[in-house]
């Protein structure tokens, strides 16, 4: 497709999301009269990963190994393994099912000036458009009210004063959840859905509260946490 | 030459759901891609026991044992160290896998891999499914428990916990390391190959197994492995059967017997 027929799709594109609000980040963007990029360079998504068929169809067989003859009992055998390395137990929450457990310390507040952020709110649509919010450990309330831990003080009165909504960040698991507050009147819908409970948010998803959009941007997640930093300063 | 007979068996116990999986070469597997075997290896074994729930668990140890057979062949160096990149790619899968369906976080499953070559038994061990060997009325574990169970026996032996207490601990089953797509916290491997010789069973198995103590699966070896790897495993999977706890694990044996 060349640049001049691009150039020319777009005003159509911006008169559809014009009408919707929700919509993709993409729709937002180009309402927001930006270039319809996103602001922030993700990865590359890697390939689809190979299920292979379960491979266990053989149940029986035989196969030929040399014979070395007797090579003695097994007491006479030293340990035969070597543990290549070395985790830290911790105990977790009781289930029938296997189960994996991991030793996560929890950050400590003291090591750090201020309370570290986890992620970052990035508004792409309404007013305040380009600026951002972090989003810290914990229960993060949202609102217009400058009290809330991320208070969106653009001057957007459709958004509730107090705990519009709440985004959680879990250190241990490294999720993020938004909770919409039901208990206010104002819908908030991420991407194309309008959650009653709470569901987790991804990298780039779109947050519309009143009439403003946020993309939410994580820092922390499964490749980072700040625990790993505290962990390895030891 | 020795005569190594394998066989494998699984059962879902009183789950509705099998989360075990296990593969063997020579099999139907991509595990010769030129025609020819990988030089001094006869059999590779490998067996996952899954976990995560919402049908996750069986997705992880499908992709592990198919992963770990696939690059068998591709891997080089000495078995331990093929058996560590096998081990690698199957964690890397699972990696991917979950960044492809994050549905799927949390997924993963325990993995032992076990190598039959000239030299003997090698293997790879990530969890708590056990590895034996039982070589005249002798049984022994060969890899290390990587659930809570040791731990709290150690507890019990330095007299900080009542033997029946720890016994009872609803922790024993919890796991240090798994293949889960993040680092790998424990990985056991064997230090030099086992020697094996006639009239040695060596029994892989998902922790199901361990409903039945150390005695009986010894019982069960010494009175069936003459009649071959197939009606040892099949002996094993009724004796767990036999014991019939209502909630039975899945449980997923490979049998090898060496005559």
């Amino acid at each position: 497709m060349s640049a001049d027929s691009d150039r020319t799709g777009e005003p159509a594109v911006k008169a559809i999301t014009e009408r919707r609000l929700m919509g993709s980040l993409r729709d937002a963007l180009a309402a927001a009269g930006t270039p319809s990029k996103p602001p922030v360079l993700m990865p590359p998504p890697l390939p689809a990963p190979v299920v292979p068929a379960p491979t266990n169809e053989v149940k029986a067989g035989s196969v030929r190994i040399p014979d070395r003859g007797d090579v003695g009992g097994l007491d006479t055998d030293a340990p035969h393994t070597k543990m290549v390395r070395q985790a830290r137990p911790a105990p977790a929450a009781a289930s029938g099912r296997t189960q994996l457990i991991r030793g996560r310390n929890t950050v400590k507040k003291t090591d750090f000036h201020q309370d570290p952020v986890v992620g970052w709110l990035v508004i792409v649509g309404g007013l305040g458009l380009g600026a951002f919010r972090p989003v810290f450990e914990g229960n993060n309330s949202i609102g217009r009210a400058k009290s809330q831990r991320i208070p969106i003080d653009f001057g957007d009165e459709t958004i509730s004063s107090e705990e519009q909504a709440f985004i959680r960040y879990d250190s241990v698991d490294r999720t993020f959840l938004l909770v919409p507050n039901l208990a206010k009147t104002n819908i908030v819908a991420v991407n194309d859905r309008k959650p009653t409970g709470a569901i987790e948010l991804a990298a780039m998803d779109l947050i519309t509260m009143g009439r403003t959009q946020l993309v939410f941007v994580p820092f922390c997640g499964q490749d980072f946490d700040w625990a790993e930093l505290s962990e390895t300063k030891g | 030459m020795l005569e190594v007979q394998f066989a494998s068996r699984a059962s879902q116990g009183g789950r509705n759901y099998q989360e075990d999986a296990a593969a063997v070469w020579p099999g139907p597997g991509p595990l010769v891609p030129n025609g020819q075997p990988p030089a001094g290896t006869a059999l590779v074994a490998v067996l996952a026991d899954g976990m995560g729930g919402h049908a996750a668990g069986d997705v992880a140890s499908t992709t592990i044992c198919g992963i770990f057979l696939q690059n068998f062949a591709l891997a080089g160096g000495t078995n331990p160290e093929k058996l560590t990149a096998c081990l690698t790619a199957a964690n890397n899968a699972i990696q991917a896998h979950v960044d492809a369906n994050p549905g799927l976080s949390g997924m993963g499953a325990t993995c032992v891999g076990l190598v039959v070559g000239e030299a003997g038994l090698d293997w790879i061990s990530v969890g708590d499914s056990p590895l034996y060997i039982h070589r005249r009325g002798k049984l022994r574990r060969l890899n290390a428990d990587h659930s809570l169970a040791p731990l709290l026996d150690q507890m019990v032996a330095d007299g900080k916990m009542d033997a029946e207490k720890a016994r009872n601990d609803t922790r024993r089953h919890y796991l240090r390391s798994a293949v889960t797509g993040e680092e790998l916290d424990l990985i056991d491997v064997s230090e030099r190959p086992l020697v094996l010789q006639s009239g040695d069973t060596v029994v892989l198995a998902s922790d199901g197994l361990l409903t039945l103590e150390d005695d009986d699966i010894r019982r069960v070896i010494m009175a069936y492995s003459g009649d071959g790897a197939a009606a040892l495993a099949d002996a094993l999977l009724r004796a767990v059967d036999t014991v019939g706890l209502p909630h039975q694990d899945n449980t997923t044996v490979i049998v090898l017997v060496v005559t």
